[in-house]
């Protein structure tokens, strides 16, 4: 089976709000980085491919099957969203079979599974807990153990690491880029660092529309040699950000240590320096 | 699939507060309500009692007599009850309105109202007023005579006028009346009821008839609060979005969640049934009969099990509808209302939700009411059918719109 989802001119509205506008994406298998700020439509994206939201206008295929058939989409996607969580009197073994039963599995397919699956996400010791008492890291673990127990082509996170302390973000990463073999994790995220350890390709969602689609090093090329490191005097702070666009700064005593994005060298002590995905994500959204 | 899914929503059911808050409300409800008294009364009848109880009387004179009697009572006391809503609501007549009201009785006795005063006075000091059973008697042999010729159209306009004075919801209202004054019971009479209660109802089923008049009451309401938490459950657990990702149909999932709950509502229901027909089907036994054990059963299913699936039903359908608890007012107000509407405490069903039977036996008149009473109980049952089917509609559109309804997204949802 081909495992790709092809977008086509999507838009979506909301009354007269154009949510999405003429969204053309082409997604490979791998993990699909898709970057934006708060409000851009990602999740609205999402809930189209998930058939949670109907599409104005447009086409989309998931595996070469329309949107418009749920019923076939829902067996070949997984979704954990934004806010995930499941009844607080259930425990982990519990919430996940009763999600296996919804995505159709036979009793001895759960008995087999649900196990598997919270070992895969490192909650086999907690699966006695009961859902109002797991950290939010741990719910994020159950969401993706039920997103991917029926064994979907697809996957679909939506914001996953919001809100995970820094070694619970990094583990949850390296989940995902695990089970992306052989399948499409798509990621929405407005965190630069996710999409960067990520993915190798991305898309970048601005009021509804694709401001950018491809590989995270074309990403990088938009400012290749634009972006500078230079020390300065605290007090000339504030006139620099007026005047450049400053993705980094250290204040060192009376000195700043400032990343600055430019067309040309802006003093002569700057210094160039490797871009990285944040500065090329700052230089793309300000550049409109 | 679906049997697992029922047997967790079973499971989500009785790790419910409200659901232990419907169990212990409903069986306190319960055993309050049906005390043992009618068991006491559970007696065979014998020639020459001084006393057979009373029945509901269709003859218009008597109807008439009886009518009057206790308008004549309460003109005398200046205080008439009403029901205009379904509440009690005392009512007190200007000095004008009570000489009108005195004014009609003239017209439909012929006698002014202080000839029927001294009558109404002689009449109660012939009994022992101290007694309950001296009141009872006092009250039913209590009739006041129309005068000659005076038609039963007449005396309809002549309530009329006074519906007029009191306001809405009074005894006065004709469907009240035609239905509420009842006779002295002969021995023939009261034996024919027993034997129809032994034969027809095997004793068990009557008494399961009252059982489900008073469950019936606490059910119009409590089985709300049971189908609005559930629905409710899924938005306060935030757990609508993967559930709806799922591809389970929305049929399967309000359907098993429906039954479910239904099922666990049934259960404190059919259990208090069981243990409270015991007594009597024991009695039954004593008394050469053999009572009905699988009337608390049959007698409920029929009765309650259709009140059950359409509160319930509409409770899910609305709480799906406005993810509110706008289920809650609604119902209630349909609920109460409906239990206030009856005419009567016995029969008169209509199509209202609660069908009461406020006494054990009359098996004669239930059966000659039994067609209404199917046909009753029927249209809820169809009615819960078309309610689940009108929730599992309203869960497809709203999975498609985002979770609402209406199409309204919050903005953080975007």
């Amino acid at each position: 089976m081909d495992i790709s989802i092809e977008i086509q001119n999507l838009s979506k509205n909301y009354g007269k709000k154009k949510a999405l506008s003429e969204v053309n994406l082409s997604i490979p298998q791998g993990m699909f980085g898709l970057l934006g700020p708060n409000g851009a439509g990602k999740t609205t994206l999402m809930k189209v491919l998930t058939t949670l939201l109907k599409k104005t206008d447009g086409e989309v295929t998931i595996c070469g099957v329309p949107v418009e058939d749920s019923k076939r989409i829902r067996n070949m996607t997984g979704y954990l969203p934004q806010d995930f969580s499941m009844y607080g009197n259930m425990t982990a073994y519990e919430a996940l079979d009763y999600l296996a039963v919804l995505s159709g599995m036979s009793k001895a397919e759960r008995k087999r599974k649900v196990p598997e699956m919270l070992e895969k996400v490192n909650l086999l010791e907690k699966r006695k807990t009961k859902v109002r008492s797991m950290s939010g890291g741990m719910k994020r673990r159950l969401g993706i153990a039920q997103a991917i127990i029926h064994d979907p082509k697809i996957i679909i996170v939506d914001e996953p690491t919001a809100g995970l302390d820094p070694e619970e973000r990094v583990r949850f990463r390296n989940l995902l880029c695990e089970i992306a073999k052989e399948r499409i994790v798509l990621l929405s995220t407005h965190i630069v660092g996710d999409i960067e350890a990520t993915c190798e390709n991305i898309a970048v969602l601005d009021q509804g529309k694709i401001r950018f689609n491809g590989k995270v090093s074309e990403l990088l090329s938009l400012v290749k040699d634009k972006v500078y490191s230079a020390e300065i005097a605290a007090v000339e702070l504030d006139q620099v950000k007026e005047t450049y666009m400053v993705t980094g700064i250290l204040v060192t005593g009376s000195t700043a240590n400032v990343k600055i994005i430019a067309d040309e060298k802006p003093f002569p002590q700057a210094k160039p320096v490797q871009p990285d995905v944040e500065d090329a994500y700052m230089y793309l959204m300000h550049k409109k | 699939m679906f049997g697992v899914l029922f047997l967790k929503e079973c499971k989500q059911v009785l790790k419910s507060l409200v659901y232990y808050i419907y169990v212990v409300v409903f069986v306190l409800f319960i055993t309050s309500q049906m005390g043992g008294g009618e068991y006491e009364k559970l007696q065979e009848p014998l020639p020459g009692q001084s006393n057979y109880g009373v029945i509901p009387t269709k003859d218009e004179t008597q109807i008439m007599e009886g009518t009057l009697a206790g308008l004549v009572e309460d003109v005398y006391h200046n205080s008439f009850a009403t029901y205009p809503v379904g509440f009690y609501k005392g009512v007190k007549l200007t000095d004008r309105e009570k000489e009108q009201a005195e004014e009609i009785l003239k017209r439909c006795t012929g006698k002014s109202f202080a000839e029927l005063e001294e009558e109404m006075i002689q009449h109660f000091s012939q009994y022992d007023q101290s007694s309950v059973e001296g009141m009872t008697k006092a009250y039913a042999n209590y009739t006041v005579s129309v005068k000659e010729g005076f038609t039963y159209e007449e005396f309809g306009e002549a309530m009329e006028e006074i519906c007029r004075l009191v306001g809405k919801g009074s005894s006065y209202e004709k469907k009240k009346y035609e239905n509420g004054v009842t006779v002295p019971m002969t021995y023939e009479q009261a034996r024919e009821e027993y034997d129809a209660l032994c034969t027809k109802d095997r004793l068990t089923r009557g008494y399961m008839r009252l059982f489900c008049d008073y469950a019936g009451i606490v059910l119009a309401i409590l089985p709300i609060f049971i189908g609005v938490s559930r629905v409710l459950r899924d938005k306060r657990a935030k757990v609508s979005q993967v559930i709806f990702s799922k591809p389970a149909s929305g049929a399967l999932i309000v359907v098993s969640r429906y039954l479910a709950n239904l099922v666990m509502v049934c259960i404190p229901v059919v259990v208090t049934a069981f243990l409270l027909q015991q007594p009597y089907y024991y009695k039954a036994q004593t008394l050469g009969i053999q009572g009905d054990f699988f009337a608390f059963l049959t007698v409920p299913g029929m009765w309650l099990l259709p009140e059950i699936m359409v509160v319930l039903a509409l409770s899910f359908l609305l709480t799906e509808f406005s993810d509110s608890i706008l289920a809650v007012f609604v119902q209630s107000a349909w609920g109460i209302g409906s239990l206030f509407a009856g005419v009567t405490l016995v029969g008169d069903f209509g199509l209202r939700l609660v069908a009461r039977w406020n006494t054990l036996g009359k098996t004669s008149l239930f059966y000659a009411l039994e067609k209404e009473f199917l046909r009753n109980r029927g249209y809820y049952f169809l009615l819960a059918v078309v309610c689940v089917m009108l929730t599992i509609v309203v869960y497809e559109i709203k999975r498609k719109k985002g979770g609402t309804v209406y199409g309204k997204i919050r903005k953080a949802d975007r």
